[in-house]
C-alpha cells in the first residue's frame, strides 16, 4: 500500500469512528453546498395553514411557528454553520500562525510578549471572549466570525510556537542555515511543511468548537438576527413553544451535537492517524 | 513554597493591571465614543451642551493614560461607574446577581465531580471493557451536545412533562425552593463538565497505572482499592488540578448559558442585557468581573498545583 492509501486506510478504516464521521462531514458539507436544489422548500416560505406540523411524511422534521419547513431551514442553516466554521478556522490559522511562528523562531523579548497575551486570552472562555467582542463591535453574522475568528487565534499561537521552537532546534534546520539558507527560506522550507498536520488536526476540531460557540451566540441572541436560519436561533424559538412542538427546539440541537460529535471524532482520529502530539494544548 | 508562592502573588499584580487596561481598552476600540452610543440609546435629541457635559463627566476629554489611571483608581475603590440604561450603580447590579451564579456553578461543578470522578476511575481500572467503552462514549457525546439543548431537554422532560421540577426562574426565596429550582441548571452545567472530568480523570489515572510504585503497591499486597486512591488517585489528582483553569472555563461558559434558557437571574443574564442593549458601561464591568475571577482562580491552581507536586516549586 502507498502511504498515502495507507493513511486513508488507517484513518477511516481502522479507526470506524472517524470513517463514519468522515461520511456524516461529507453529507453535510454536500446538503449545505446543494441547499437550493436538496431543500424541499424555501428556509423563509411560510404555510399559515400548517404552522406546528408534527414531523410526517410530507414534512420529515416538521414545521414551526410560522408554518416553515423545519427540514429547509435546518440544510440552509447549514450553509451559515459551516461557513461560520471555515471563516473562523481561516483566521485564527493565518493570524494564529503568523504569531506562534514568529514568537517560536525570533524567541527572546517577543516571545515573551506574545506568549504572555496568548496565556492571557485562553485564560478567558471562548464565548465571554466572544461577548466582549461583541459588546464592542455590535452583534451579527460578520462580527459573530469575526469575534470568535479572534478569540480562537491564540489556541493557534500556541500550538504553533511549541511546534516551532522544537522544530528551529532539530539538526537539519542547522544545516540549512550553515548552507546559507534565510530565514524566511528556513521558515518556509522547513517550519511551516511541518506545522501542517497539527494545524490539520487543531482546525478540524475548531470548526466544530466555532459552530457550537456561533449557534451558542445566536441562541443568547447576540449572533445571527432571525429570520436568518441559524440551528442556534431555531433552538432558541423553538424553546418557546415547547408545549406545540417540542420538535422545534429538540431537532436542530441534535443537529448541532451530531454535527459536533462528527467533528470531535474526526479530529481525534485525525490526530491519532497523523501521529500528533499537540503539544501546549490542555 | 513559601517563596514560590509569594511570587505568585506578587505577580497577580501586574496582571490585574492587565485585565483592567484590557477591559478599559474595550471602551475605546470600540467605534464612535460611548457617548454617542448613550445618545443613540436614548434615541431623542440632546443638546450639544448635554453631550459635552457627560462627555466631561466621564473625563473622556483628558488624554488616555491619565483616563487609565483615574479608571483603575476607581475601580480599585469598587467604583464601576453607571450603567447607561438604568443610571444605578453597577457594582450594585453585580453584587445582586453575582452570588446566583455562584451558587449555580458550585452546584454544578459538585454534579460535575459526582459524575466524571467515578465514571473516569471506573473507566481506567477496567480499561476496554464495556464499561469503559459506555463511559468513554456518554463522555464524548456530553462534550458535543450544546448546554443551551441539554438545558431545554430536560426542562421538557422533567419539568414540563414529569412536572417533578418547576419550569423557570429561581424560586421564591425560602431554601426548598431555591433548591429546586436549582436542580435542573446544576445537572446541565455538570454534564458537559462531568464529560471532561470522566475523559481527564481516565488518561490521568491510566499514565499513574503504569508507574514503578505501583506496581510496587501490588507487590507488596495492598488491595487493590488501596493502591487506586492512595497511589494512582493521588497522583492523578496532578493532572486533573493542573486542568482546574479549563474546568473552570465551562463552568462559566455553562453557567451563562443555562441562566438564560432556565430564566435565571446571574452574571449571564446582565451580560446578554449589556450586549444587546449596548450599554457598554455594564459590559465592562462584567468584564472586569469575570477577568478578576479567572486570574484569581488560576493563581489558586498554581499554588495548589505547588503543594500537590514539589516538583512545580522548584522549578
Amino acid at each position: 500500500m502507498s502511504s498515502r492509501r495507507r493513511f486513508f486506510h488507517n484513518l477511516l478504516i481502522v479507526r470506524k469512528t472517524a470513517g463514519i464521521s468522515a461520511v456524516v462531514l461529507t453529507l453535510l458539507v454536500a446538503v449545505a453546498v446543494a441547499a437550493p436544489v436538496v431543500a424541499p422548500k424555501s428556509p423563509s416560505d411560510q404555510d399559515l395553514d400548517h404552522r406546528y406540523a408534527p414531523p410526517s411524511r410530507e414534512r420529515i422534521m416538521g414545521t414551526d411557528n410560522f408554518g416553515r419547513d423545519i427540514l429547509s431551514r435546518i440544510i440552509w442553516g447549514a450553509r451559515i454553520s459551516l461557513s461560520v466554521g471555515v471563516v473562523v478556522v481561516l483566521i485564527a490559522t493565518a493570524v494564529g500562525t503568523l504569531l506562534g511562528v514568529t514568537a517560536g523562531y525570533v524567541g527572546g523579548t517577543v516571545d515573551r510578549a506574545v506568549s504572555f497575551v496568548v496565556d492571557l486570552l485562553m485564560a478567558i472562555p471562548l464565548l465571554l471572549l466572544a461577548m466582549a467582542m461583541l459588546a464592542v463591535f455590535g452583534v451579527g453574522l460578520f462580527n459573530v466570525m469575526l469575534a470568535i475568528g479572534i478569540g480562537s487565534i491564540p489556541m493557534f499561537a500556541r500550538v504553533i510556537r511549541a511546534e516551532t521552537r522544537t522544530i528551529r532546534n532539530l539538526d537539519y534546520v542547522a544545516a540549512a542555515r550553515s548552507m546559507g539558507a534565510t530565514h524566511v527560506r528556513v521558515v518556509f522550507k522547513h517550519i511551516l511543511p511541518n506545522t501542517v498536520a497539527s494545524i490539520i488536526v487543531i482546525g478540524t476540531t475548531r470548526v466544530g468548537t466555532a459552530i457550537l460557540t456561533e449557534s451558542s451566540l445566536s441562541f443568547l441572541g447576540l449572533g445571527i438576527r432571525p429570520p436568518t436560519p441559524s440551528w442556534g436561533i431555531m433552538v432558541a424559538e423553538g424553546r418557546l413553544y415547547l408545549e406545540q412542538a417540542p420538535w422545534m427546539a429538540l431537532i436542530p440541537g441534535v443537529v448541532v451535537m451530531i454535527t459536533l460529535l462528527s467533528f470531535n471524532l474526526f479530529g481525534d482520529g485525525l490526530r491519532d492517524a497523523l501521529d500528533v502530539r499537540l503539544r501546549g494544548v490542555r | 513554597m513559601l517563596r514560590y508562592a509569594a511570587e505568585r502573588v506578587l505577580l497577580l499584580i501586574p496582571t490585574l493591571l492587565g485585565v483592567v487596561l484590557g477591559v478599559f481598552l474595550m471602551l475605546h476600540a470600540a467605534p464612535g465614543d460611548p457617548v454617542e452610543a448613550l445618545v443613540d440609546l436614548q434615541a431623542q435629541q440632546i443638546p450639544q451642551a448635554q453631550i459635552d457635559r457627560i462627555r466631561k463627566d466621564l473625563g473622556l476629554d483628558r488624554p488616555l493614560y491619565e483616563q487609565y489611571i483615574r479608571y483603575v483608581a476607581r475601580v480599585v475603590h469598587g467604583d464601576l461607574g453607571l450603567s447607561f440604561r438604568t443610571q444605578l450603580p453597577i457594582a450594585d447590579d453585580i453584587r445582586v446577581n453575582l452570588m446566583a451564579t455562584v451558587y449555580l456553578s458550585l452546584a454544578g461543578f459538585a454534579v460535575a465531580l459526582l459524575i466524571g470522578l467515578p465514571a473516569g476511575i471506573i473507566s481506567a481500572v477496567r480499561r476496554n471493557t464495556t464499561a469503559d467503552y459506555a463511559t468513554l462514549s456518554l463522555a464524548i457525546v456530553g462534550l458535543s451536545a450544546p448546554s443551551y439543548w441539554t438545558g431545554i431537554l430536560l426542562l421538557y422532560g422533567f419539568a414540563f412533562k414529569l412536572r417533578w421540577f418547576p419550569l423557570l426562574g429561581d424560586g421564591d426565596g425560602t431554601l426548598p425552593s431555591i433548591l429546586r429550582h436549582l436542580v435542573l441548571p446544576a445537572v446541565v452545567v455538570g454534564l458537559s463538565l462531568g464529560a471532561l472530568i470522566a475523559r481527564l480523570t481516565r488518561s490521568a489515572m491510566l499514565e499513574a497505572l503504569t508507574q514503578d510504585h505501583v506496581r510496587t503497591a501490588h507487590a507488596k499486597g495492598l488491595s487493590g482499592r488501596t493502591v487506586v486512591f492512595r497511589h494512582v488517585l493521588k497522583n492523578a489528582s496532578i493532572t486533573l488540578v493542573a486542568a482546574a483553569s479549563t474546568m473552570f472555563a465551562y463552568l462559566l461558559t455553562g453557567s451563562v448559558v443555562v441562566e438564560i434558557v432556565f430564566a435565571r437571574r446571574g452574571l449571564g443574564q446582565l451580560m446578554i442585557s449589556a450586549i444587546s442593549g449596548r450599554d457598554f458601561p455594564l459590559a465592562q464591568g462584567l468584564m472586569l468581573v469575570f477577568g478578576t475571577v479567572i486570574v484569581v482562580v488560576n493563581l489558586f491552581t498554581d499554588l495548589a498545583l505547588g503543594l500537590l507536586d514539589p516538583r512545580v516549586s522548584y522549578r
